[in-house]
């Protein structure tokens, strides 16, 4: 490109500039187009995704934003594949248990020197930052919310039968057992047996372990260093999970997925229900009448406390990026406090800083039990599973197919505990 | 048009010479016409090795691969993925459900639509309707018609249950979808439903070539309906009975929609089929290296299907 001009005559080397200038004024005052991708797709939160980006760009001229949302079912695969052969991705969702994937990956920008020069950063919450920063401590992605469970129950059923709301995992037993007449069709809990199981499954268990490591990089470790899976308080509270399948859920919720969960709480089937703060919009709507359930804080178990995963998703910009300012700029944008609160409203997620709460939205209402979880560290601990382990895609298969499988009598409890245990120990590389 | 008529075929005549009258055959298609047909023939053959022919080949190479997504090293190691398949005891069960969601399937769904068919020949009033009405399963999706009969069978809720109380069948719901002994079954109830029409569509359409004259020459000759039935309606159709449920043996192998939106292979991998523990270990466990290995099983078994039910048939007088 540059020999030609200088072999070639006046006129072609004055032509040669021309392009140059033309090319230079193009590319620094063009719009650039960021693309974003977005995998927990849903109509109506594409729609307000658009909307925000719409703002975005007014507010940045001469910036635009191409909003990609692949179907929910295959978003995630659609991403990593993107990722993987370097299609053009500027900003994407990152969702916590694919951030390891990302990073091995080299896909995700490290953050830490944008967040260093961000005043955003001191409002998130602590668990935001948390999150934010537990891969090798350097900052991949600011999360825009949390996904943590609490306990729904039906008020109206509850009444009724003069039952109060638990407070421990005991007394959810003991409540949802006196709810139970199968031969009427009316159960106390709505277990959950079929995919992601193990979310559900582990609080329980784990509530009757007396020291969980919350440190993120320790998942599923004890502070004496050891998988909580065999150790005899877990044993325990599998006992009382599996208790509550037997004494307390309808026999098909071996196989329940959400869907079913959710179904069997609105028809008034299974009134006690452990689900995600983002299942409030679809209760109330398909209950027509707020007053027919409340949300409570997780039952603590024996030791008088519960752990609580704490599932989040967030945006990340791509390793590879070549506006990486630019994206800069609109992740801040989407984790503001006034954007992400609108945000979170529609998604049903906990929102991701302080200034949130203040919001009546989130202080008041079935939110509150939220709010006390995150506010009560020494009843509510979060930890955050192994997700960014090689093992835990496969872990959590063998994990529900074993719990089925003692269920239906096919695996003994203390041959399954003792391989999950062994499983951990050996992806740790624990002797 | 000048033509001649020879061995049945009938041939073009044009004058080349005065004297010579030439047959236009085959033979006579210049090398330039040729190259001419694989030129057009070009692109359809590019796409399809695009489409097809390529993932396939890359699956294969995927299946000696460490392919998962978690660690993405992309490194050969042999028969690693075939070995961690063949342990797994679900894999074992897969592949016996495999037979039994293949076979009950593919038999029921065979003669369910045979009759249909035949019920169908004869006139009757309504009957465009009442076929329009037999064909809709076919028009809707795998996994549409999964996530109908998942709720039919469902164990509290389900209308099947209900129907069977009912009727005084079961005393107390079963959970279908939930219980090992009848996951499978229940799945293979959709599929069966959801394949009969395929049946009644392609024989419906082979009996109504069958030439009337030969039934009333038959019963002239005083045989009765099933002789009919077995010496004239049978013969006749054979060839479409092959390539059907040759083409629906594959297909049916290949067709995870129903399973995996009824019970996802639950529980506990109880109902998994091959092509749906594929998914599994695709969507659940990220290992592409494991499920391309599972693939190209799925791969060698039809193939090799495909190859002795072929010759069978050859030598058996089909096609």
């Amino acid at each position: 490109m540059i020999i030609i001009p200088i072999l070639g005559g006046e006129k072609t080397r004055r032509l040669f500039y021309v392009i140059l200038v033309v090319f230079f004024v193009a590319t620094t005052f063009g719009a650039i187009t960021l693309t974003m991708v977005e995998t927990i797709t849903s109509p109506a939160r594409t729609e307000l995704l658009r909307q925000l980006l719409d703002e975005f760009e007014a507010k940045h001229p001469g910036v635009k934003v191409e909003l990609i949302s692949p179907p929910y079912e295959s978003s995630d695969q659609k991403l990593i594949m993107m990722l993987n052969t370097k299609q053009k991705v500027d900003v994407f969702e990152v969702r916590d248990n694919f951030l390891a994937i990302h990073v091995n990956n080299k896909n995700l920008l490290d953050l830490t020197e944008y967040v260093k020069k961000w005043d955003g950063w001191n409002d998130l919450l602590d668990l935001t930052k948390t999150a934010a920063t537990k891969i090798q401590g350097k900052t991949f992605y600011i999360p825009y919310g949390f996904f943590i469970k609490a306990l729904f129950y039906r008020k109206d059923i509850l009444e009724k039968n003069n039952i109060p709301v638990p407070r421990t995992m005991q007394e959810l037993y003991e409540y949802a057992k006196k709810l139970t007449v199968p031969a009427q069709g009316k159960y106390g809990f709505a277990f959950r047996g079929g995919p992601s199981e193990h979310s559900f499954s582990e609080i329980v268990i784990m509530s009757y372990v007396p020291n969980i490591d919350p440190r993120p990089d320790r998942g599923y470790l004890t502070t004496d260093g050891v998988p909580y899976h065999d150790t005899p308080g877990a044993i325990e509270g599998l006992k009382m999970w599996i208790k509550l399948y037997n004494d307390c859920s309808p026999k098909d919720s071996l196989n329940w997925g959400w869907a079913e969960q959710v179904n069997g709480f609105v028809s008034g089937m299974t009134p006690f229900l452990i689900q995600d703060p983002d299942t409030v919009p679809i209760v109330e709507r398909r209950l027509g009448d707020p007053n027919l359930y409340g949300v409570a804080p997780m039952p603590v178990g024996p030791h008088g406390k519960v752990y609580l995963d704490y599932g989040n998703a967030g945006w990340g910009i791509a390793s590879y990026s070549k506006y990486k300012d630019e994206a800069w700029e609109l992740v801040k944008f989407l984790s503001s406090p006034e954007v992400n609160a609108r945000f979170s409203q529609l998604n049903g997620t906990i929102p991701n800083c302080k200034s949130a709460f203040a919001d009546p939205y989130y202080s008041t209402g079935p939110y509150l039990a939220w709010y006390e979880e995150l506010t009560n560290a020494d009843k509510y601990v979060f930890y955050e599973r192994p997700v960014h382990m090689a093992g835990f895609p496969a872990y959590a298969e063998k994990h529900k197919n074993d719990i089925q499988n003692i269920i239906l009598g096919k695996k003994d409890l203390n041959q399954a505990v003792k391989e999950w245990a062994e499983f951990w120990k050996k992806e740790y590389g624990i002797k | 048009m000048g033509g001649v008529l020879e061995k049945g075929v009938w041939y073009k005549v044009i004058q080349v010479g005065a004297n010579s009258p030439h047959i236009w055959g085959e033979n006579d298609l210049m090398v330039k016409d040729r190259k001419f047909i694989l030129f057009m023939i070009l692109p359809t053959f590019l796409f399809i090795s695009v489409v097809t022919f390529v993932p396939a080949i890359r699956s294969i190479f995927m299946a000696f691969q460490d392919y998962n997504m978690y660690y993405l090293t992309k490194k050969f190691i042999g028969f690693k993925n075939f070995a961690d398949a063949f342990c797994d005891p679900i894999f074992v069960q897969a592949l016996k459900n495999t037979a039994k969601w293949v076979l009950v399937s593919l038999s029921l769904q065979f003669v369910l639509g045979f009759s249909l068919a035949l019920l169908l020949r004869k006139p009757f009033k309504g009957r465009g309707i009442y076929t329009a009405l037999v064909f809709y399963p076919w028009a809707v999706s795998g996994f549409v018609i999964g996530l109908q009969w998942r709720w039919m069978f469902h164990g509290s809720a389900g209308v099947i249950n209900d129907l069977l109380l009912k009727i005084g069948i079961i005393k107390e719901k079963i959970a279908f979808l939930s219980d090992p002994h009848y996951a499978l079954y229940s799945a293979i109830v959709a599929n069966i439903w959801y394949g009969i029409p395929f049946f009644a569509i392609m024989l419906l359409a082979a009996l109504q070539s069958v030439p009337q004259e030969l039934y009333e020459a038959a019963r002239i000759d005083g045989a009765n309906a099933f002789k009919q039935f077995v010496r004239i309606t049978i013969p006749y159709v054979k060839p479409v009975i092959i390539n059907t449920t040759l083409i629906r043996f594959i297909w049916i192998v290949n067709f995870p929609d129903i399973i995996f939106s009824m019970t996802n292979g639950g529980p506990a991998g109880s109902s998994h089929i091959l092509s749906t523990l594929l998914i599994s270990k695709v969507y659940n466990e990220y290992n592409y290296g494991v499920a391309s290995a599972i693939g190209v099983v799925i791969m060698l078994i039809l193939v090799t299907y495909a190859y002795f039910y072929l010759r069978f048939s050859k030598t058996e007088g089909g096609f």
